[in-house]
């Protein structure tokens, strides 16, 4: 498996699930905080891959 | 005559069980501190996330870390690896040396690397938490 974006999904998929869980209890509140906490992930990293874009290699 | 909810004081959480039983079953094996206090389906969730980010970091051609005299890192990410508890030593004893070595040259060798450790600081998130649980901190 060699895509990045993928790996990323499944990273943020897994971390975002494992802090559901420790920190909500109800079923709507952990299903919000999963959605809104699998987004920032998800926006932050590929923000932050454009960010460093123009950086050399 | 009645008593205002402020007159109140804050309950504390009755503690299901002892903070230190609690959060040596977590190291031992993920989820097992959170199935010892009750929490069961949460703890086999845990243990279903933990346990398949660190085999799923190998499979990705992560390296399983030990101490190296060179590499002052290998002792900080070795006592972070060791926060996954038994998985992490059985995986120490009877893994292949290829496998604990991981294998550098693969595209997905850094990402095996951050999903092994994420699973192992998890846990310790895990022992932290059953602490909490037990303790009567937390509900």
């Amino acid at each position: 498996m060699h895509s990045h974006f993928l790996l990323l999904l499944i990273y943020s998929f897994a971390v975002t699930l494992f802090f559901t869980f420790l920190w909500k209890d109800a079923g709507r509140e952990r299903s919000r905080f999963f959605l809104i906490l699998f987004a920032a992930m998800v926006g932050a990293s590929v923000f932050v891959a454009w960010i460093m874009y123009p950086l050399p290699v | 005559m009645s008593v205002r909810p402020a007159e109140i004081a804050p309950a504390e959480f009755s503690s299901p069980g002892s903070p230190l039983w609690a959060v040596v079953f977590a190291w031992v094996f993920p989820g097992a501190g959170h199935f010892y206090l009750g929490r069961r389906k949460r703890a086999v969730l845990f243990a279903a996330i933990v346990l398949s980010m660190f085999a799923y970091g190998l499979f990705l051609g992560g390296r399983i870390w030990k101490v190296e005299s060179n590499d002052p890192f290998s002792m900080l990410a070795t006592g972070a690896s060791m926060g996954l508890g038994t998985p992490y030593f059985l995986s120490r004893s009877f893994l292949g040396y290829e496998i604990q070595e991981g294998n550098i040259a693969s595209v997905t060798y850094e990402y095996g690397i951050t999903f092994a450790l994420t699973a192992a600081i998890m846990n310790l998130l895990l022992m932290l938490d059953a602490w909490d649980i037990a303790s009567g901190k937390k509900k």
